[in-house]
């Protein structure tokens, strides 16, 4: 659904809400029996449904990049990423278009259910850090990076499985205690931690405004989908 | 309404303390869960390393956890930019792998029994000793590796050359970099290169001869590739004679005949003077011209050119004169032009020629002493550069770019060792190919092997398969069931490179430091143990007086400022916290020499951008070098050419990476690689079984046809020990750096008819 959308809804039911919270309370001990269903109304059931919507806007709104971004810690990641000039495998993701939207979460949020209820637990974790100043720079990425969600998007394409390199790859990923990572062969996703740690050359311009954000536009998403599928 | 308000009042505070305290006990409570279920991830704790495979020598990060390493990253923080390969990313599975060597064994009565250290090391020391008194200190040996860590190297070069007072001490690198250590020496007056792999950041062109880079060095052609996608201008130019991974990447790509390629690189040197593509200031300031023997002028290098113009090399080289001149326009044009080549190049009865060559297009066309205009040779092996020949651990060579043939450079080291005069012998001694020879002579009665498989490597195997049986021959390695080992009588486990402590020197002058992080498996030992021991049992143990890792460092970096190789700034302090340091690096607060010869070497005067400070007149060599054909010309009975190479899943002879099953599996076995036409008039299909026979020998193995390779030309690896393709390669070998020619062996095929029972 439509992220505006449900802003819209959102503020429409919280502007409900104070008309009926205001009417309850002016009418307080006069309100009479048949008037009760709007005392259902503002206490439990729009609260309810404006807390749902509320939950829903935040997930949703924190898929963004400009959610991940709104943390100063997460700048040097997302400033280099929009940075045409860099090398790094976000950057490059990024300039070639190769994800349409919500590019932070779509590299990091792992596969199904578990995999969104790992990123939102974690992006949990990250806000509670953040807010209560408990981090250092760098920050570090905890646990394990899982290539799966490179494949979820490179497996099955033809620069993928006709690499014999990636034969060795394959095997390993397919066993059960898998060690090997995307991003061995292929490089740094983001800027190091020594970039990332304050006093470094690089620090102040990681940190600084950056480039503006583009949105990847539906014209963008075609022309890859036509590349893609072109085997030649 | 005082008493009601204040009734309110703390009601409401009641309510609102709770409502807090509720909303902060959720909060807090839900992020104590978030911590508690948010994996840490399978590793305790991350150690900084390098990989212990190609010379690239990238950084590695190492998770350990439960005494055991789990893990292998690329560190990004280190020169390769996180960027390791798929051999790489099987360290930690390595590291695991069943089958150590973990007891010293003795051969006896053909068979290998256990033994305790102390027996197997005085039965060495008692063979070494007695070799030693009954037929001189040349009657033993010490063949070792550009895998074992500096301070080995060090060592038992010092033990052997200035203690037991033989030169000789070779290895493997003999095998696969003794031409670019050779060629550089000559053409700069000191080996090693001048460039570094910040140059691949900056090249606009990259001529890559004898080197499949893409299988050899990945991080490094990832690099290159990273380079050229940033910057579509940038060509690449590959000359191979198998249109490989990185040829098939290529802009442009010369399928040069086997053995040929000295002409190329003459003819492209003769159209960049023709086209006036050279740098008249830059020679007159900085180049001198030589026909081997004498100082010649630029006219004599202008008119020894004439004979190889295109149009009259073309055909042999299997090219057109037209794809010369283009290659030479790029080579000569290009703002930075850098030149990558490796086993191509270096393994060939001319590689110092045509290591020569190499660096003298950059230097009449000055893409030199720039950033992303060098010569740069990769190397094969982790620590060949920093281990070998910066220690002079070859035949030929003393520690710093000295020779042994050299009065002054010995007495040199004689006085830094402490040692009389005359103790370092004044000829040099056996390089591999010899020495192996002189063990079937019965020259050479005793010999260390240490950290290498010869039995696999060498060419022409059977016949030092032979020569092997001959000799004392005493074997250190972490496995015990490689080829070499059913030819030792003392097999003598030692410890896995992350098991010990010491310096790694890969391609770009860099030393890394590899600290031990595990235990060597039951009694395995390091090989610097191993070597003290020996001194010490040999009646040296003094003059090998430093006898840790840290100490042995110490000497050795001390020992270097005696040269201009100087890296006494290089402390195992600095190499704990830096992502290694490349010389020349004089002082600790020296920040290390990105390109050699240029501004910001220390050596280089004030004032001056470039200066060969190798050489005395500070001006490098444009030697004049003939194409001489190989004696491994095809012909009627022998019409194909064999070469031999890597692939991309294995390592050498495979002791390490064949027993990784994923790289095992995606290998496949040894094979020989066939072009469709050849296939087609042998009457072969894939997987038939061929015989192969050169003038060295015959074996038999299966065929894979592919269009990648040329036709008259087969390739196969040498990592299977069950396709032993070594046994029919040419033991030819460059009269200068010794190194044997694996690349070009005149072969014949026929199907092979399986005898009937």
């Amino acid at each position: 659904m439509n992220i505006e959308i449900i802003k819209i809804v959102g503020l429409i039911l919280v502007l409900i809400e104070l008309i009926l919270l205001f009417k309850l309370l002016s009418n307080k001990g006069t309100i009479k029996a048949r008037s009760k269903w709007l005392a259902f109304f503002a206490i439990i059931t729009i609260p309810i449904i404006t807390i749902f919507t509320a939950n829903y806007h935040v997930f949703e709104t924190s898929k963004t990049v400009q959610a991940c971004m709104s943390c100063h810690v997460m700048k040097p990641m997302g400033n280099d990423m929009l940075n045409h000039e860099s090398q790094t495998l976000a950057a490059r993701h990024m300039t070639n278009n190769w994800i349409k939207e919500d590019q932070c979460y779509g590299c990091h949020k792992d596969y199904g259910l578990n995999g969104t209820l790992k990123a939102k637990t974690d992006g949990y974790r990250h806000l509670m850090r953040y807010v209560t100043g408990t981090y250092s720079e760098p920050i570090v990425f905890r646990g394990e990076f899982d290539s799966q969600n490179c494949l979820n998007c490179h497996q099955g394409t033809p620069s993928f499985e006709n690499l014999k390199a990636h034969e060795p790859v394959v095997l390993n990923l397919e066993k059960e205690t898998s060690t090997i990572s995307c991003t061995n062969c292929h490089g740094k996703a983001h800027p190091t931690r020594a970039q990332r740690t304050p006093g470094h050359s690089d620090y102040d311009q990681l940190m600084g405004e950056g480039a503006e954000f583009e949105q990847i536009t539906d014209e963008d998403v075609s022309s890859i989908k036509a590349w893609l599928t072109n085997t030649k | 309404m005082k008493e009601t308000s204040e009734k309110l009042t703390r009601r409401h505070f009641v309510k609102l303390s709770s409502g807090v305290v509720a909303v902060s006990s959720m909060a807090f409570g839900g992020w104590g869960v978030t911590e508690l279920l948010v994996d840490e991830g399978p590793v305790d704790s991350w150690h900084k390393s390098a990989c212990r495979f190609c010379g690239t020598g990238c950084g590695v990060m190492l998770g350990k956890k439960a005494g055991k390493i789990v893990r292998v990253r690329g560190d990004k923080e280190a020169h390769n930019r996180g960027v390791i390969c798929v051999k790489g990313s099987m360290l930690a599975e390595v590291s695991q792998l069943e089958g150590r060597a973990t007891t010293p064994k003795i051969r006896v009565n053909g068979q290998l029994k256990a033994a305790s250290w102390d027996e197997a090391m005085a039965l060495v020391a008692e063979k070494f000793s007695e070799s030693i008194k009954t037929n001189g200190p040349d009657s033993v040996a010490f063949y070792g590796s550009g895998q074992l860590l500096t301070e080995e190297s060090y060592t038992a070069n010092k033990l052997f050359k200035a203690g037991i007072g033989t030169n000789n001490v070779d290895g493997n690198p003999r095998l696969c970099m003794a031409s670019a250590a050779v060629g550089y020496a000559q053409t700069f007056g000191k080996d090693e290169p001048a460039g570094a792999y910040d140059d691949l950041d900056h090249a606009t062109c990259f001529f890559i001869i004898g080197s499949n880079t893409y299988e050899s060095h990945p991080p490094l052609w990832e690099r290159i590739m990273i380079r050229k996608k940033s910057n579509p201008n940038v060509k690449i130019i590959v000359v191979d004679p198998r249109k490989t991974e990185t040829a098939q990447r290529a802009d442009m790509y010369l399928p040069v005949v086997p053995g040929t390629d000295l002409m190329l690189l003459n003819a492209m040197a003769q159209v960049i003077v023709a086209k006036g593509l050279y740098d008249p200031g830059f020679i007159e300031e900085h180049v001198n011209f030589n026909d081997g023997g004498n100082t010649v002028s630029w006219e004599d290098y202008v008119a020894f050119l004439q004979d190889y113009a295109p149009e009259k090399v073309a055909s042999e080289l299997g090219l057109t004169p037209t794809q010369i001149e283009e290659a030479a326009f790029l080579f000569g044009a290009s703002k930075a032009t850098m030149s990558l080549w490796t086993m191509g190049i270096n393994q060939r009865v001319q590689g110092v020629f045509l290591n020569n060559c190499i660096s003298s297009l950059h230097l009449i066309t000055a893409q030199i002493c720039r950033p992303g205009a060098t010569p740069l040779s990769l190397t094969g092996q982790s620590n060949a550069c920093g281990g070998v020949r910066d220690t002079g651990s070859l035949a030929h060579i003393l520690p710093g770019g000295r020779l042994v043939k050299k009065p002054e450079h010995r007495r040199e080291m004689e006085k830094i060792w402490g040692v009389p005069e005359g103790t370092i012998a004044p000829k040099p001694g056996y390089d591999a190919v010899n020495l192996f020879r002189a063990m079937g002579e019965e020259k050479v009665k005793a010999c260390l092997v240490m950290c290498t498989n010869p039995a696999q490597s060498l060419p022409n195997a059977s016949r030092y398969r032979e020569a092997m049986e001959k000799c004392f021959l005493v074997m250190a390695d972490i496995f015990e069931d490689t080829e070499t080992a059913q030819y030792a009588d003392v097999i003598l486990p030692a410890a896995f490179y992350i098991e010990k402590t010491g310096v790694y020197g890969q391609t770009e002058r860099r030393y890394q430091l590899i600290e031990k992080l595990v235990d060597p498996p039951g009694e395995a030992r390091s090989d610097l143990d191993i070597l003290v021991d020996l001194a010490e049992r040999l009646g040296h143990g003094d003059f090998i007086s430093s006898k840790t890792p840290k100490d042995v460092w110490d000497e050795w970096r001390k020992v270097s400022a005696h040269s201009v190789y100087n890296f006494e700034g290089i402390t195992y302090e600095r190499l704990e916290k830096e992502r290694g340091l490349q010389w020349p690096c004089p002082t600790e607060d020296h920040p290390g020499t990105v390109r050699r010869y240029s501004t910001g070497d220390p050596f280089v005067q004030e004032g001056r951008k470039v200066q060969f400070y190798g050489k005395p007149d500070n001006k490098a060599v444009v030697f004049l070098r003939p194409y001489i054909p190989s004696k491994e010309k095809t012909t009627e009975a022998y019409p194909l050419y064999l070469t031999t190479g890597r692939v991309i899943d294995q390592w050498h002879t495979g002791t390490m990476t064949d027993k990784v099953s994923e790289l095992n599996t995606s290998s496949g076995r040894g094979r020989f690689f066939i072009n469709p036409q050849d296939a087609f008039e042998a009457n072969l299909n894939n997987g038939d079984e061929i015989e192969v026979e050169s003038r060295y020998g015959k074996m038999v193995g299966k065929v894979e046809i592919s269009e990648n390779e040329s036709p008259g030309v087969i390739f196969a690896s040498f990592f299977d020990p069950k396709f032993l393709v070594n046994a029919v390669v040419s033991d030819q070998y460059d009269p200068v750096s010794k190194e044997p020619d694996y690349k070009v062996t005149a072969v014949s095929i026929k199907r092979h008819q399986p005898t009937a029972l």
